[in-house]
């Protein structure tokens, strides 16, 4: 199972002057115990990101990062695997 | 001792100058052009971006509709650009809910991306696309009719000139008939080789001479052979007496579920509607099978008198009889496996399964009404199935634009049933067993029958 999530990013945000946050996938292996190998860091400072789901087989995602220059905000259209039926 | 003081001279400082403007004249080129590139970068990124999203959006509405093209309005040939922003393409007009109320984008006051929307209006303001979609294949019934290319075009104006990245892609929607051979779901040999005995009663004898004798075609009485053999056989199996019993237990176990029991809820209401279309599918294949050799009947068997042919009336009145039992199965399961697909509809199972669940049960369920909706002996079946379409259409207005669109089109297409039909080739199969041959059969057996009694 891999899980998305966002953790404070103080070191940036010092750099920055404002609040941003790492993209973080991490894949867990069920054993209760972390492994620094299955983590994998996707943004490193992300202003915003929000989701839109129009169908329960997709994702938009509308993400804004920052850095030294300026911010940058992106969309996206993430499809989700329709596999199978009813069965 | 006199220090020598020596100045540059003229000369020396013009060459001086003349060298250094030209180190920087290489150096402001190379700093303006690799500013570009990393603008055309950005831009090139951008396009890759929306492309995805243009290709993801075709995908999701061909996975749900095969004349997704229609509904988005593509043709065959890329005719007018499209822009990103402002909510001018439908591509970009559901980008998020961003007002009240929320759970619902209205695309006359949402869902598009605004100048409010900033930087990304900025970024994306200068981009157009052009999108176009063919089935490989115009006509016939071969791989290409179910396969789809588009080719999606992104534009935009860049300090180096003009930008373009064009993305082309294939995918699978099927329009065509599914390939089906009833044949196989009788044992025609073995079959015809129990008719002289099973139905003449005449062992020693061939169908062709049953038939001489008789006075009958051949093809009428060996279609008669089957009709009676397979009908006999079907009822004869217990099959839908068994599946029935089947259903009852299961009714009586989901009447001692406890609706806080979701799981269970739904897994034994879902083995109820799968048992009635699964009983719905046996029984229209028995119907479907037999449905040749009552062509062949009405064409050519005679029916002088009762006893004129050499078979048994009352039996031959019993297998006919038969025939009608079994489409009424039919008929009656689907209606039966359509209302325990909707059960599973209900709120709290469908908030405990998710929406892919649900999507999935909706599109079953549309293909229930419509093969409901064509049933002669069903006569509110369309009515039935317009309903439907309208609930979907309101319940995914602002929400699922992919369905609402699908539900939409749907509705429309009824108004045409000529070419509702037309653009669902497996349905117009039915149809043309379902709602033009049987009312014939169903005819002929109510004339043949009466005459068998009624001297």
């Amino acid at each position: 199972m891999t899980i998305l999530y966002l953790e404070p990013n103080n070191s940036s945000a010092n750099l920055l002057e404002q609040r941003v946050f790492r993209l973080i996938a991490y894949r867990s292996d069920y054993s209760g115990v972390y492994q620094a190998d299955n983590e994998k860091i996707l943004l490193d400072s992300i202003k915003q990101l929000r989701f839109t789901s129009l169908s329960p087989t997709s994702v938009q995602v509308n993400a804004t990062i920052v850095n030294e220059k300026g911010e940058y905000q992106f969309l996206a259209h993430v499809g989700l695997m329709n596999l199978g039926g009813l069965e | 001792m006199i220090r020598q003081h020596r100045a540059f001279t003229l000369v020396e400082i013009i060459i001086g100058f003349s060298i250094l403007a030209g180190i920087s004249l290489i150096y402001l080129i190379f700093v303006r052009s690799s500013s570009k590139e990393m603008q055309f970068s950005a831009d090139h990124l951008n396009a890759v971006v929306l492309s995805q999203k243009v290709a993801e959006d075709l995908i999701e509405e061909l996975a749900l509709n095969p004349y997704g093209f229609e509904t988005l309005g593509i043709e065959a040939a890329a005719l007018s650009q499209q822009e990103v922003v402002e909510g001018r393409s439908i591509f970009f007009s559901f980008i998020e809910d961003t007002r009240a109320p929320y759970g619902k984008i209205d695309i006359n006051v949402d869902g598009a991306i605004g100048q409010q929307m900033q930087p990304l209006y900025d970024t994306v303001d200068k981009f157009k696309f052009t999108v176009a979609g063919r089935r490989l294949a115009d006509s016939g019934d071969n791989e290409d009719r179910n396969l789809l290319q588009s080719n999606i075009d992104f534009f935009w104006k860049s300090q180096t000139g003009r930008g373009e990245f064009n993305t082309s892609m294939q995918m699978f929607s099927p329009i065509t008939a599914k390939k089906v051979d009833l044949g196989l779901v009788v044992d025609q040999a073995s079959i015809d080789v129990r008719v002289p005995a099973e139905v003449f009663a005449n062992p020693a004898k061939t169908i062709a001479e049953i038939a001489a004798a008789a006075g009958e075609n051949v093809e009428a009485i060996q279609a008669l052979g089957r009709i009676s053999l397979v009908t006999r056989d079907f009822v004869g199996s217990d099959y839908y007496i068994k599946r029935r019993n089947d259903i009852r237990q299961l009714i009586m176990r989901l009447g001692n579920t406890p609706t806080s029991d979701l799981e269970n809820q739904f897994e034994i209401r879902k083995t109820i509607a799968d048992t009635w279309y699964e009983m719905a599918k046996i029984c229209f294949q028995v119907v479907a099978y037999l449905e040749p050799q009552f062509e062949i009947l009405q064409a050519q068997g005679k029916f002088k008198t009762a006893t004129g042919t050499g078979f048994n009336p009352i039996a031959f009145q019993q297998d006919l009889f038969y025939y009608r039992i079994i489409f009424e199965y039919f008929a009656g399961s689907m209606v039966q496996a359509r209302y325990y697909y909707n059960t599973m509809l209900t709120s709290n199972l469908i908030r405990y399964k998710g929406g892919k669940v649900q999507t999935q049960l909706l599109q079953k369920l549309i293909d229930l009404y419509r093969i409901v909706a064509i049933l002669p002996t069903r006569i509110g079946g369309m009515h039935e199935h317009r309903t439907f379409l309208d609930r979907i259409r309101t319940f995914s207005e602002g929400k699922n634009p992919y369905l609402h669109r699908l539900a939409v089109f749907e509705r429309g297409l009824l108004d045409i049933p000529d070419e509702w039909l037309k653009r669902h080739a497996n349905l117009d199969r039915l149809n043309n067993i379902i709602a033009v041959r049987v009312p014939t059969i169903l005819s002929f057996i109510k004339t043949q029958t009466i005459s068998m009694i009624t001297p």
